[in-house]
């Protein structure tokens, strides 16, 4: 069974890139736990011998060219589509995305 | 003024098309009902009244000009929030999303554009569709139209509730694990999931992807068959989408039950949490394929039990990865503090509510490299199980039936504390999800013991992969037993 004390949320909070303040962490811990304990029924199912379940594969993948061809709306000029596309963008120069700062300096 | 709130999605469209009535007309009728009727359920994050206007008088102007009219001409629908519409406000019910305002549209907003039908607006939900009661949207709870202190089940709470409030004569929703059937089940309309791959996913924003599907909740069981009718089919911008003819959906609900086996498992009836409201009535239910000429079946789902945790594991894993993408960059809520991780950790603290947030640490739990086997891996190989039951089953019947949901509506903020009740809510609706099959939830009738406001209660009738045709004759056939002891909620309550 999978203990889920404060640490260990923390560190599923850190891994999943999540803020989360104490009394957060002690109410997701509470209840990851529980959920935990229910899921822990799959445990006692025989699987000896069965693959994965890979997904319901269509009989023939829907391929299509590798073209650029943004909703098939070939009439919006270049220019206003990226317009369209930075005004959802939160930090942009000129046509620029913004990142946050990825490294110190030196 | 022609009195057209009751007109089927049918109706409305075979008129418009005649030109017995203008879809101006309409459309100024809906938005009429939506502006009385609406501020009692709110089950709209925005109503785009002009813009609906604009499209209705299109339509008019095509049907002048001779020009040919789609098979949902002149409709007045609505979208759940996580359909991609260019230029239209698609928040998913997330802080996250708030204000994002997408570039373009996804293919369901744009065959429901094709087919001629009309967007009233954008429908609240469970953010990101994780919730049964709709009360996990950002924006506030929707109310069950039939009792303003129930819940309209989730996540497409706010899809079923226009529906059953008539504010729109048909929704475009989507269902993960149950979140078409299950609200639709709540409200007492229709609600289909169609089979995996039936319908493009190019445009729903991502949940968890070996689970979602988009399809229509409505009035009755022709109108959804109309609208899947329009909304299925090939699309090259979704690899799961399965190149495939789409059958004629409506001649399908002509066939009827007659002769046809209709599987009942059994064992799943004496499940723990079931209702006895809800088992009574599903016993009057089969008793009624019966009598409609039915044959029933005793079917064996021997790992039916593990279908919900199977399921909650591998539908946070999944949504774990999808959820990734919001990291304040390129789009959607940003919070810019510190370096990269802090600035992507206090994005996320802050975009997403507590329920996205317990399904993204579950998820992320399961996936990590010390649980991989004994949980993701271990809750893969039960999905091979669950499949392969539901094959064998198939086998010896055409269709499976059992209870939508194993409660009638429950109480606003009576499950919200405890997340493993609402979870477990959802034992008769995943298991077409993880087989990838196709389902719909009917209405059956009501929970009378509360005299004063009864409850609807649904009915959910299971098919193979791409077996629409089958559950769509199923549905109907039962749908043609009940003559529905309750008028749909239109007015608001006294």
């Amino acid at each position: 069974m999978a203990g889920i004390g404060p640490d260990e949320t923390r560190t599923l909070a850190r891994l999943a890139k999540l803020s989360l303040d104490d009394s957060e962490v002690d109410l997701y811990g509470a209840q990851l736990e529980k959920i935990l304990g229910y899921i822990e029924s799959l445990q006692s199912v025989d699987t000896s011998g069965v693959p994965a379940h890979v997904g319901h594969v269509p009989e023939h993948s829907s391929l299509r060219p590798d073209v650029i061809d943004v909703d098939g709306d070939a009439q919006r000029p270049r220019e206003q589509l990226v317009r369209d596309i930075l005004a959802g963008v939160p930090h942009h120069r000129g046509t620029q995305v913004v990142v946050p700062k990825i490294k110190d300096a030196d | 003024m022609k009195d057209t709130l009751n007109w089927s999605v049918r109706e409305c469209s075979a008129r418009v098309r005649a030109g017995d009535v203008r879809a101006r007309e309409l459309v100024e009728a809906q938005l009429e009902h939506l502006e009385l009727r609406e501020p009692s359920v709110g089950a709209y994050l925005r109503v785009e009244g002009e813009s609906a206007l604009s499209a209705a008088d299109a339509i008019d102007d095509a049907r002048s000009a001779g020009r040919p009219l789609g098979p949902l001409a002149g409709v007045p629908m609505a979208l759940k929030d996580l359909f991609v519409t260019r230029g239209v406000a698609t928040t998913a019910a997330s802080r996250m999303l708030e204000t994002w305002v997408p570039p373009y549209h996804g293919s369901q907003a744009e065959r429901m554009h094709n087919a001629g039908a009309v967007m009233l607006g954008k429908l609240q939900m469970d953010e990101f569709g994780m919730g049964s009661s709709n009360e996990n949207s950002a924006f506030g709870a929707v109310r069950n139209p039939w009792s303003s202190e129930h819940v309209p089940g989730g996540s497409s709470g706010g899809s079923a509730a226009a529906v059953a409030s008539g504010t729109c004569r048909f929704a475009l929703a989507s269902d993960t694990g149950g979140s078409i059937r299950q609200p639709a089940s709540f409200c007492g309309v229709v609600g289909c999931k169609p089979s995996y791959g039936r319908v493009s996913r190019h445009g729903m924003i991502a949940f968890a992807s070996s689970f979602d599907q988009a399809g229509p909740i409505t009035r009755d069981v022709r109108d959804a068959a109309l609208v899947l009718g329009s909304l299925a089919g090939h699309d090259p911008r979704d690899a799961t989408c399965i190149d495939a003819p789409v059958p004629d959906y409506s001649a399908a609900c002509d066939r009827g039950l007659s002769g046809m086996r209709v599987g009942v498992h059994r064992a799943a009836l004496e499940s723990d949490g079931l209702d006895p409201a809800v088992r009574a009535n599903f016993l009057d239910a089969l008793s009624a394929c019966e009598s409609a000429g039915a044959q029933l079946v005793d079917v064996q789902l021997p790992h039916f039990r593990h279908c919900v945790a199977t399921y909650y594991v591998l539908s946070t894993a999944e949504a774990a990865s999808n959820l990734a993408r919001y990291d304040g960059v390129r789009y959607g809520k940003s919070v810019r503090q510190g370096g990269v991780v802090e600035s992507y950790e206090a994005t996320r603290g802050a975009g997403f509510g507590a329920e996205v947030k317990r399904r993204i640490m579950l998820g992320t739990f399961v996936l990590r490299a010390e649980s991989y086997d004994a949980y993701y891996g271990q809750a893969m190989r039960v999905r091979s199980l669950i499949a392969r039951d539901y094959r064998d089953a198939f086998e010896h019947c055409d269709v499976i039936t059992s209870p939508t949901s194993p409660v009638p509506a429950f109480a606003l903020g009576e499950r919200s504390e405890d997340p493993l009740s609402m979870y477990l809510a959802d034992i008769f609706t995943t298991g077409a999800n993880l087989a990838g099959l196709a389902g719909i939830s009917v209405p059956s009738g009501f929970d009378e013991s509360r005299a004063d406001r009864p409850l609807p209660l649904g009915i959910q009738f299971m098919a193979p992969r791409l077996g629409e045709s089958t559950m769509f004759a199923a549905a109907a056939g039962f749908e043609a037993t009940r003559a529905p002891s309750h008028s749909l909620p239109l007015n608001a309550q006294a």
